[in-house]
């Protein structure tokens, strides 16, 4: 692997020096420079400059954050009461900070000092006690303006501040009575200030007695668990740490708010502030093997703490709700059980059997030939490999040869074909897609990864071209194929190639001598092909190449001879042509045409991934294989491919996984209808057009349990990988 | 094998190069449609709806030309090249998809540099710094590469446009945990929706790539005395630039073509903050009139990423077999 890298890196480096480069270098400015010349003429410079502006301060705020953050940990290192007092000014400042910010302090003026705020700007201060207890019940907190007394916005977090700095500077002397004391004072300074600046209405009406209850009750916990861990370190800490949460429960989560007494509510504040400043008041300062712990942690934290933060708030709780929501009605305000899974999954849009069964009451399955193709590939697959198998070891197996693989997953193709074209509904299509698209896109990448390296000088060229589709969006990559798939009213010339080329067919099929002409040529291939083949089998070779060549051009040849080839109706006796309606008539296989557009797209990813791994199979496995005598094919089969399984996996996983999200090409190229639509866009359209928070959550949940098993089963391989 | 030099032989042995021909023809169908794009996107409405690309000169040029391009355009006998161009481009703002070129610049440009930036010091405490629970916390990230966002999606739109607020048990208490930004329906709303999206991806791929540099000489780091923090910025965040620039690639042309985030995050937003993505799809959406500039725009809008791409693919194939390979 590393020896790859290497050989990788130093590439890159020569090259880099090449014209190539500086091609690319050249273009690179030119597209930036017109990107400044043009938003300059069009008036846009002043919005691009500001949202570089907004880039740069949003960066270099959190670059400092950071840098600030393990300057903090290093301060640790060198004075632990620095760093104490350090973070605990910082908590300091977000405790008061937020409290100030969510109104629950404001004022340093006696009990609720309210102003009504008239319409026109006018206010006027409210001191009558009853008329404050209405008013702080039923008034709109928006209405009321705080008097914020002797501190403001930005007095409170400065403040919050000076405090938390003087108790962490205590926290880290080694004198215990400094150590213990200080913090304390501080914390009842805190306490009293929150206590007494409190809002009417946030005052618990607490009992004292009940907080010292529990304090007493956490206190027990704590001991509890120190004895269940069996553990003496943290004994004190533990029992200060219940007492601490004890007595936050009894002051604020047991009583109601905003009855309460001053008293009550100096009570509840200050005694949770004492505890928790004795808690970590408690502790020695820190040894060597301490200090060294804890910068393991703190950094662990710190370098894990924003790509966590924006797991959580971006990925994790809004996952939560939505499972949540999916029990909740549209407007999400009432419970309403398994009700908008139960209209999901009974509308005949999510899944439905109608064409299950034949009008004469067959099962339609067994009817239609795509099934027996498929099977009969399947077959076919099955016999030759084990045929082959017999024939190379005299004894029962299955051989992986081209032939037999092949048989085996086109027929398996097929076979979905034929299985998707009875159940329709939105939840069988996008199953259908990522069977299709994923084992599309890796097999045809895996291809092209092999084949490729075949091409000498072209190697590159051909893997760019196939790359390429993957720069395109999937809403440019449809209307790509949206112009390729389009039928034009026959009269006039047509401009999709598909159907060009289709019309095309159909008039060779009726023409004179062009077509004996090509059935002469055709015909004569063919001739060649057999005796071809029969000659490989004489000598025992392979022939998989020639007799799927054989097959196609057969395939043709014998259409041609009938005159079934290509796009055309009898208009009486007269030949026109009849174009094909790719996304719109030809149903279900207009889901066939769209998945082939995310083919078309992903198949670049899979091929560049893939082809990598391939490279970094060791040269000498296969030296090895070859000298026991193993051909091309055996080679892949046998050492490449168990090789890059792992690699296989993360494609066919990543590749899954994207298009059951999929939902912009439907959306664009049919909008969901003629029988396209899939869970994705149903996703989108309940959501966001029908505004159907419930139903819109419950196909997400959907979305995610289709997945769940890929989940579960990346989590055993990571699980085994790293045993 | 038996050799002629017939004609007949030279096609039996072209033909039954099966695996070549089916290659060439792959890369004949891959690469097809983008040409004809290119070449659609130079021809005049009537010559796009009358005739197929291969037949590049078609009718005569009786067209309608927008209000964006020079009055000389307007002459119905003359061949303009760059007339779809010079509408798409210009500051006409129904068609003109300026404005939005220079949108998806804010959005790509940003959610490409924050979450590498984030990711690769998660990825570092992921392969470097030894903490009780790493592997299974690394495990739950890595699982989350298989959470369709649609699953998050409806809850951070409401986040956006109302903030976050928790209601603290029993008290009928709400307290605001993240304040009402009024974030849905600017360009930010969809940065941070993407930066949380890549994430796992992201995390992936850089832990692969930094796990693999050599622990020696990490290590040596530490024994010189250097702290996680100087270790991270001094030694391997210059040694995993490959990976960070093939990360940045993919997430530059991942939020680029972006569709479903944008549309819904920017759904409340004024139009000039839509990106290309939803500004062509819009195009693609009022049927008939101006499917013309669909070629121009399309193209326009897929130029930067084929640019980002053909420039930098190095890179990205180098990145990207460390992330996969050993993972």
């Amino acid at each position: 692997m590393a020896v790859v890298e290497e050989e990788l890196v130093q590439k890159g480096t020569t090259s880099e020096r090449s014209w190539g480069a500086l091609l690319r270098t050249a273009v690179l400015v030119a597209l930036f420079a017109m990107l400044i010349i043009v938003s300059a003429s069009s008036g846009q410079l002043g919005r691009l400059g500001r949202t570089a502006f907004v880039i740069a301060v949003v960066v270099g705020l959190s670059a400092a954050l950071f840098a600030l953050a393990n300057v903090l940990v290093s301060q640790a290192n060198r004075s632990w009461s620095l760093y104490r007092g350090l973070a605990g000014g910082i908590l300091g400042a977000l405790g008061f900070g937020v409290l100030r910010g969510n109104r629950s302090v404001g004022t340093l003026v006696a009990d609720g000092d309210y102003r009504l705020l008239g319409d026109d700007g006018s206010s006027f201060v409210v001191d009558d006690p009853e008329l404050i207890s209405i008013l702080s019940g039923v008034a709109d907190p928006d209405l009321i303006e705080l008097a914020t007394g002797a501190l403001g916005l930005i007095e409170w977090p400065l403040v919050g501040a000076v405090l938390g700095l003087v108790a962490g500077l205590a926290t880290g002397v080694a004198d215990r009575r400094l150590r213990l004391g200080v913090p304390i004072g501080a914390a009842i300074v805190a306490g009293w200030l929150v206590a007494d600046n409190l809002l009417f209405r946030n005052r618990p009406d607490a009992n004292i007695g009940a907080i010292l209850l529990l304090a007493l009750l956490g206190a027990g916990a704590g001991a509890l668990v120190s004895a269940v861990l069996a553990k003496r370190r943290f004994f004190v800490e533990r029992i200060l740490l219940g007492a601490a949460a004890g007595a936050l429960i009894a002051g604020w989560l047991i009583p109601d708010l905003a009855t309460g007494s001053i008293w009550a509510a100096r009570a509840a504040c200050i005694v949770p502030l004492v505890l928790l400043a004795a808690k970590f008041g408690w502790a020695e300062p820190r040894g060597a093997a301490g200090l060294a712990d804890f910068d393991r942690r703190a950094r662990a934290l710190i370098f894990l703490g924003p790509a966590l933060i924006f797991l959580c708030i971006n990925l994790v709780i809004p996952a939560l709700r939505t499972i949540f929501t999916s029990f909740l009605d549209r407007e999400s305000e009432d419970y309403v059980g398994l009700d908008n899974y139960r209209d999901l999954v009974s509308s005949d849009a999510f899944i439905n059997t109608n064409e299950w069964t034949d009008p004469d009451g067959s099962i339609a399955l067994f009817g239609s030939q795509l099934f027996w193709v498929g099977l009969v590939a399947i077959a076919a697959g099955v016999l030759i490999g084990a045929a082959i198998h017999y024939a190379r070891n005299n004894e029962a197996g299955f051989e992986r040869t081209p032939s037999s693989v092949g048989s085996v997953l086109v027929g398996l193709f097929v076979l979905t074909f034929a299985l998707f074209s009875v159940i329709r509904g939105t939840f069988p299509n996008t199953l259908w897609w990522m069977f299709t698209v994923t084992i599309g896109s890796t097999a045809v990448g895996l291809a092209m990864a092999v084949l490729s390296q075949r091409a000498g000088r072209w190697e590159n060229v051909v893997k760019s071209l196939v790359f390429m589709p993957m720069a395109i969006s999937m809403v440019g990559a449809s209307i790509i194929w949206r112009f390729q798939f389009q039928p034009r009213n026959t009269s006039r010339d047509q401009t999709g190639i598909l159907n060009a080329l289709w019309l095309e067919l159909g008039q060779l099929s009726h023409s004179g001598w062009p077509r004996t002409l090509v059935l002469v040529v055709l015909g004569a291939i063919i001739a060649r092909l057999g005796w071809g083949i029969y000659g490989r089998i004489q000598r025992g070779d392979g022939f998989a190449g020639a007799g799927t060549a054989l097959i196609v051009v057969g395939y043709i040849f014998v259409e041609l001879l009938r005159r079934s080839l290509g796009g055309f109706v009898f208009q009486g006796d007269e030949v026109v042509g009849d174009t094909v309606a790719f996304l719109e008539e030809v149903r279900p296989f207009n889901n066939v045409f769209l998945m082939f557009i995310l083919i078309w797209i992903q198949t670049g990813f899979a091929m560049v991934i893939l082809s990598a791994a391939i490279k970094a199979v060791p040269e000498e496995f296969l030296e090895a294989a070859r000298i026991d005598g193993a051909s091309e094919s055996e080679q892949f089969f046998y050492v490449v491919i168990p090789q890059i399984l792992p690699t296989l996996g993360v494609v066919l996983t990543t590749i899954m996984v994207g298009v059951a999200k999929v939902f912009d090409i439907v959306k664009v190229s049919t909008g969901g209808n003629f029988g396209t639509n899939v869970l994705a866009n149903d996703f989108f359209n309940e959501a966001f057009s029908f505004f159907d928070r419930g139903v819109g959550s419950a196909i997400a949940v959907v979305i995610l349990l289709t997945l769940a098993p890929i989940l579960i089963f990346n989590v055993f391989q990571m699980q085994k990988a790293d045993a | 094998m038996r050799s002629g030099n017939s004609i007949i032989d030279r096609i039996y042995r072209a033909l039954t190069n099966v695996p070549m021909w089916a290659m060439w023809l792959i890369v004949a169908v891959w690469t097809l449609p983008t040409v004809s794009l290119l070449v659609n996107s130079f021809r005049s409405r009537t010559r796009q709806r009358s005739s197929g690309f291969w037949q590049v000169g078609g009718d005569t040029d009786i067209d309608y030309v927008g209000v964006s391009c020079p009055a000389s355009y307007r002459d119905p006998n003359e061949f303009h090249l760059f007339e779809n161009y010079c509408e798409v481009l210009g500051t006409d703002t129904t068609n003109g998809l300026l404005e939005s070129v220079i949108s998806s610049f804010a959005i790509a440009v940003p959610a490409t540099i924050i979450p590498i930036a984030v990711a690769a010091f998660a990825a570092y405490a992921f392969a470097w710094i030894p903490f009780k629970g790493r592997k299974p916390l690394f495990i739950a990230t890595v699982s989350l590469l298989s959470i369709p966002l649609q699953v998050a999606l409806i809850p951070l739109l409401v986040m956006f446009s109302n903030g976050a607020h928790l209601t603290i048990p029993f008290t009928e208490r709400t307290m605001s945990l993240i304040p009402d930004f009024d974030l849905a329906g600017s360009s930010w709303a969809v940065v941070l929706t993407h930066t949380g999206f890549a994430m796992p991806f992201a995390i992936f791929l850089l832990h692969n790539y930094m796990s693999g540099l050599p622990e020696e000489l990490i290590e040596s780091a530490r024994v010189d005395g250097a702290d996680h923090f100087s270790t991270f910025m001094r030694l391997v965040l210059p040694l995993s630039i490959p990976a960070l620039a093939a990360f940045g690639i993919f997430q530059f042309l991942w939020t680029w073509n972006d569709f479903l985030i944008a549309v819904t995050m920017l759904s409340s937003g004024s139009p000039d903050v839509f990106p290309t993505t939803t500004r062509i799809a819009n195009l693609a959406g009022d049927f008939g009139q101006n499917e013309h500039l669909l070629t121009a725009g399309a193209f326009v809008q897929a130029f930067v990423p084929l640019v980002v791409f053909f420039s930098l693919q190095r890179y990205f194939v180098r990145g990207l077999l460390a992330g996969s390979v050993k993972g």
